[in-house]
């Protein structure tokens, strides 16, 4: 791997890092997910540092063009986190119909009590 | 005296034009003295489930005379009609009807689905497209085509033969609308999967033919592409089961 091509992809690491780090300062990431992209971009940094890692693993695996090692367990990570995405929030949507199923019928009890309680007439 | 009457759910989505005049057909068709109105029909609480409509439709239900529920937001029809189950299973009543609120279910054909309720059928339905229905009713080609397949698969899957299982116009007995507020998931889409759920359960299912007046005024729910994209989402669920 050339020089540039090292230097882009830990400019690219660290970026990942700096946004990850400042979304989670700002309270707008759950450390779940911080903590799953921290490790991502941990894992791009390492590649970047050091790229015969990649030709190592792929030796150890037995994967003679070592590259798409990298884009196949890219792809596959990415799905998976995907597929988790959907399931949470199919989870989600369906609580927060629960909860305002819930408000509705609060708010209708609530109705019908003031009403009770107001004088006739 | 014992009599605790019917239980009308009308979900509602910006309907502030025609709910209040639905409200007092149904009412109209379902009180009254005993001697002039059809014996099948008793006096009626309707619920109208207001799902998240920024026009004034609760008000115009409240001014009608209805239980209104209000949704904070708009979650579709399905969500509506779930919250309106929920609602009915804690009620008193003999029979519970679901229908539109843009005035297509003409409120006289009321009685004819409660008498089938009331003689042993657990879920009625209104159907268009029965051929006892003096004019079949007009849809356009891609929905005519979506309920085919539909009655299609249920037939194949759940055993029941309909002619119009899209209705939107149903009667209930008390064990489908406690099914219903028990098992209908979060999320429920459509009155396709409740079909599916009551099929499942062995629970009666049969259809009468009613007459259905055009839409008075708001949108269908669903139309074109967002149509088919609906039905297939509702086929999947009907057909695998488990969440819509």
């Amino acid at each position: 791997m050339s020089l540039t091509a090292r230097i882009v992809s830990a400019l690219l690491a660290a970026f990942v890092v700096a946004i990850i780090l400042k979304l989670q300062r700002r309270g707008g990431l759950v450390s779940k997910y911080g903590l799953l992209w921290m490790a991502t971009s941990a894992v791009m940094l390492v590649m970047a540092a050091a790229p015969d890692v990649v030709d190592t693993v792929g030796g150890w695996l037995g994967v003679e063009y070592t590259p798409s090692l990298v884009f196949m367990a890219a792809l596959g990570f990415v799905l998976v986190v995907l597929v988790q995405y959907s399931w949470e929030l199919s989870r989600s949507e369906q609580r927060i119909q629960i909860l305002m199923e819930e408000v509705a019928l609060l708010r209708r009890e609530l109705d019908a009590q003031r009403k009770d309680a107001e004088p006739e007439g | 005296m014992d009599n605790p009457g019917l239980i009308a759910v009308i979900p509602a989505y910006n309907e502030e034009n025609t709910v209040g005049a639905v409200i007092a057909e149904v009412q109209r068709t379902c009180s009254g003295p005993a001697e002039v109105r059809p014996a099948e029909v008793r006096p009626v609480e309707v619920v109208v489930v207001d799902d998240g409509s920024v026009d004034s439709t609760a008000e115009a239900a409240a001014a009608a005379g209805a239980t209104v529920l209000r949704l904070p937001v708009n979650l579709g029809y399905g969500a509506a009609l779930r919250l309106g189950f929920r609602y009915a299973a804690g009620r008193r009543w003999d029979c519970a009807l679901v229908l539109d609120a843009d005035g297509q279910h003409i409120a006289t054909d009321i009685p004819a689905l409660v008498a089938a309720c009331h003689s042993g059928a657990d879920l009625v339905l209104g159907s268009r497209f029965h051929p006892d229905c003096a004019v079949p009713y007009p849809v356009s080609r891609i929905r005519r085509a979506a309920i085919r397949v539909v009655s299609r698969v249920l037939r194949h899957r759940r055993g029941v033969a309909l002619t119009d299982p899209t209705s939107g116009f149903w009667a209930m007995s008390r064990p489908c609308v406690e099914l219903f507020s028990r098992q209908l998931p979060a999320g429920y889409l459509d009155n396709l999967l409740g079909l599916s759920i009551a099929a499942r359960a062995g629970l009666a299912i049969a259809e009468v033919p009613v007459t259905m007046a055009p839409r008075q005024g708001g949108q269908p729910s669903t139309q074109g592409a967002r149509l088919v994209f609906h039905y297939l989402r509702t086929l999947l669920a009907i057909s695998i089961g488990g969440r819509s």
